[in-house]
């Protein structure tokens, strides 16, 4: 028998160190072999798992530390080494804890374990209890991303906005995770700045996760604007890989431009991590407006066996629900709450559940104005809700039945932004000319397209440009910015409603040739029953090139959807100030669906001479 | 017990109690400030912000994000008290009605048992009705009636709960 002395020992000791060392270390340089041997450096996971932009040869991610090795910005070949080694610990311990990137990076080594089958890995690490705490890995079931939609109180949100949800298991959405991505704007940043910017860089961004609560509060109780909630069919392994993979970007900048590489382009990188074919992310438009990814998505679906969208639901803004809510009430609670609005006191006697009935409703109805003021300081309502309050409040509890709304149609029934169009113009003034017509827009949310916004408007950039019987091509006119926006929706028994306005500034044909600048702003009220809004309005215009300046042109308007068409039809008093003529003018324009992306366009008007116009449009 | 003694002792009683809400308020303000969300929520200013592209609490995660950092933040707490805060307005809507979705998830924060939750409703429901009835309610800002309801929610959760 040998005895051990103490040098024996730590001579012992240090080479069973030096062999697990060396053990380890054999295991890594297979592991970095078989990794470049499989070209994982090179797959397209790997490469958006590091947000790689290989036309820029580097990562879209701007912070460092979001890399492993310091040439991982734009090595992913060096990333992933660097990725392998730092998986296993410093020193050859069983009884030492496991590497901590895994807790910092689970994405990587959840794609990476997959080809490489990583030693004694485990994707629920215990070790790693702050991902777990965040990830709720066992209470999350699907994945959502929701459209909100547009709004026109913010020019950054005018075209929508896109967030991503955890759904948990609880019935209790509002404490679902979310995940939001925008710009990092500085306070008080001057407008042509902050155009600027927006659209040609300058700003960093990034994700960040709040509770759905938050974002509930914003857009639909705030702006009052509508989501749609789309859920989305993921295999188990694809939606730990997105989790983990917002774990890991979470915080990190990237750079930020509006046009291309938004909330929306953002959200598409993080899901195509998932999706082989890149189409969610493939840009062949000119912009990637949010609504771009749900007509992908939408895509995904039709095209993947199993689907994309396991299914999709509508979120009414508060306004909507409040609507809702008050054409809900019979005739004398409808009457009791217009009585009671001025004074927030029920002057009428009521039963008790008539009297609750109303008294939830003028509750709703005193947040939605003190929210429509934009005041804080203004306590009107919010003294009309405390009367409202304090006498619910003497009132027993009480279940609601739930607010019903009519859903909107979700974007994937609606059609792609950018319009294409090809058709024929026939005129007649002095004489008849007939022309070709080729129009072009890249947003074109127009009011008898299938994605108006409720007969509303939205159109950047309308180019419509003309070829003669003479082969001659000229722009007829462009509309760079039109808008329509809706009053808000009736409100039954309220006063005091807002009025909707539109403006539109365009180039037009000029009578001394070429264009000349023209400037409309209007406001109008209207009436909605079922399919058909009934306008009433006036606009102003100021057109240069053209026989006078200043125009007044009050109008009666009707607005018509149907399933497969939209009518618009404007009746039109043209007031020339300088010549102190009228005129009555016409405009009607009707769009036939053949399906999203197919439609029919008739237009007639005859302002200045008689056109019609008949145009096939595509939308994409 | 003579008349001058019964009036000291109600006024000591009323003393405690007032000195007691003071420091309850005073542990709602201490909340927002040691967990980061005066930073989030800006206690003076009502209005939400309307640029809701911009992204203004990035990397800040305390709360939002169910990892918590101070132990002073751990546990429901601080997860209590945004929410309240966010919220307020429809809880005002949903305690007076006694039911709601928004009155439902502050049950679900405070993780009381299920069968506790209709007896926090009826108190809770209580205590607001005098809090509406506080002259010059209407006045306070969104951050002091935030703070009266943390307050009044505190003080009704059992030793069940996990707030």
């Amino acid at each position: 028998m040998i005895a051990v002395t103490p040098k024996l020992f730590l001579c012992i000791l240090l080479a069973s160190m030096y062999s697990g060392i060396a053990a380890a270390n054999s295991v890594l340089e297979e592991l970095i072999e078989k990794s470049l041997s499989l070209n994982l450096d090179g797959h397209p996971t790997w490469h958006k798992i590091l947000h790689y932009n290989p036309s820029k040869n580097r990562s879209n991610i701007l912070t460092d530390s979001f890399f492993i090795s310091h040439e991982g910005n734009r090595d992913p070949r060096q990333e992933l080494i660097a990725t392998l080694r730092a998986y296993f610990p410093v020193q050859s311990d069983e009884n030492r804890p496991m590497s901590l990137a895994q807790c910092e990076y689970p994405a990587r080594f959840l794609w990476l374990n997959q080809y490489l089958h990583l030693p004694n890995y485990q994707f629920r690490n215990p070790q790693c209890e702050n991902f777990e705490k965040w990830a709720m890995l066992d209470e999350v079931e699907s994945i959502s991303v929701i459209m909100v939609s547009g709004y026109f109180g913010n020019p950054a949100s005018t075209f929508g906005h896109t967030l991503l949800k955890f759904n948990s298991q609880n019935n209790v959405r509002y404490l679902d995770l979310t995940f939001n991505y925008g710009a990092l704007v500085p306070e008080n940043e001057p407008v042509i700045r902050y155009i600027y910017r927006g659209i040609f860089g300058g700003y960093e961004s990034g994700f960040s996760d709040g509770y759905y609560y938050a974002q509930d509060m914003v857009y639909t109780r705030t702006e009052f604007r509508d989501m749609w909630d789309y859920e989305l069919n993921l295999t188990d392994f694809e939606r730990q890989l997105i989790i983990s993979h917002l774990w890991e970007i979470s915080g990190k900048k990237f750079d930020y431009y509006f046009l291309t590489k938004n909330c929306s382009f953002r959200i598409a990188e993080v899901l195509a991590i998932t999706d082989e074919t890149n189409y969610l992310t493939t840009r062949s438009r000119l912009w990637y407006a949010p609504i771009e990814l749900f007509n992908r998505i939408n895509d995904l679906d039709s095209s993947r066996k199993a689907g994309y969208i396991n299914k999709i639901r509508f979120i009414p803004s508060s306004e909507r629900l409040l609507n809702a809510r008050l054409n809900g009430l019979d005739s004398i609670e409808l009457k009791a709450f217009s009585e009671a609005l001025v004074s927030g006191v029920i002057s009428t006697p009521l039963e008790q559940q008539r009297e609750i009935n109303v008294l939830n409703s003028l509750i709703e109805y005193y947040e939605f104005k003190d929210i429509s003021l934009s005041d804080p300081d203004n306590v009107k309502y919010k003294t009309l809700k405390r009367k409202a309050l304090h006498r619910r409040l003497q009132l027993p509890p009480a279940e609601e039945n739930p607010i019903v709304t009519n859903a909107l149609p979700s974007p994937r029934k609606t059609s792609p932004p950018m319009m294409f169009a090809a058709g024929i113009n026939h005129a007649t003034q002095n004489k008849i000319t007939n022309s070709a017509n080729i129009r072009f827009s890249p947003f074109f949310y127009d009011s008898v397209s299938l994605n108006s916004l409720e007969g509303g408007e939205l159109v950047i950039f309308d180019a419509n440009i003309k070829i003669n019987e003479n082969n001659s091509v000229y722009i007829n006119n462009i509309d760079l910015i039109r808008l329509r926006k809706l009053p808000n929706s009736s409100l039954v028994a309220a006063k005091g409603k807002d009025l909707g306005w539109s403006a539109k500034l365009s180039l037009e044909s000029s009578i001394n040739g070429g264009l000349a600048p023209s400037l409309a702003m209007g406001m109008f009220d209207n009436l909605s029953l079922k399919n058909t809004n009934y306008s009433y309005g006036i606009d102003v215009l100021i057109k240069q090139g053209s026989h006078s300046t200043l125009y007044a042109e009050p109008y009666l308007a009707l607005h018509h959807s149907h399933e497969k068409y939209r009518i618009w039809l404007k009746l039109i008093n043209n007031y020339d100030f300088e010549h102190q003529k009228s005129t009555g003018i016409a405009d009607l324009k009707l769009g036939y669906f053949f399906n999203p992306t197919r439609a029919l366009r008739v237009e007639i008007g005859s302002r200045e001479e008689i056109q019609l116009t008949i145009l096939y449009q595509l939308f994409m | 017990m003579t008349m001058k003694k019964i009036k000291y002792l109600i006024a000591a009683a009323a003393i405690i109690s007032m000195s007691n809400a003071q420091a309850d308020n005073r542990e709602f303000a201490d909340i927002y400030t040691e967990c980061g969300l005066g930073a989030m929520i800006a206690p003076n200013n009502e209005a939400v912000a309307a640029v809701t592209n911009v992204t203004w609490d990035l990397g800040t995660t305390a709360i939002s994000s169910n990892i918590s950092s101070p132990d002073a933040c751990q546990g429901g707490k601080a997860k209590t008290a945004a929410y309240i805060h966010n919220t307020y307005a429809q809880l005002e809507a949903d305690l007076a009605k006694g039911e709601g979705e928004h009155l439902a998830t502050l049950l679900e924060i405070t993780g009381c048992d299920s069968n506790k939750h209709n007896e926090i409703v009826y108190g809770l429901r209580a205590d607001f009705a005098e809090t509406v009835s506080t002259y010059g309610y209407e006045s306070q800002t969104r951050f002091q009636k935030a703070g009266a309801l943390h307050n009044q929610l505190s003080q009704r959760v059992t030793s069940t709960c996990t707030i």
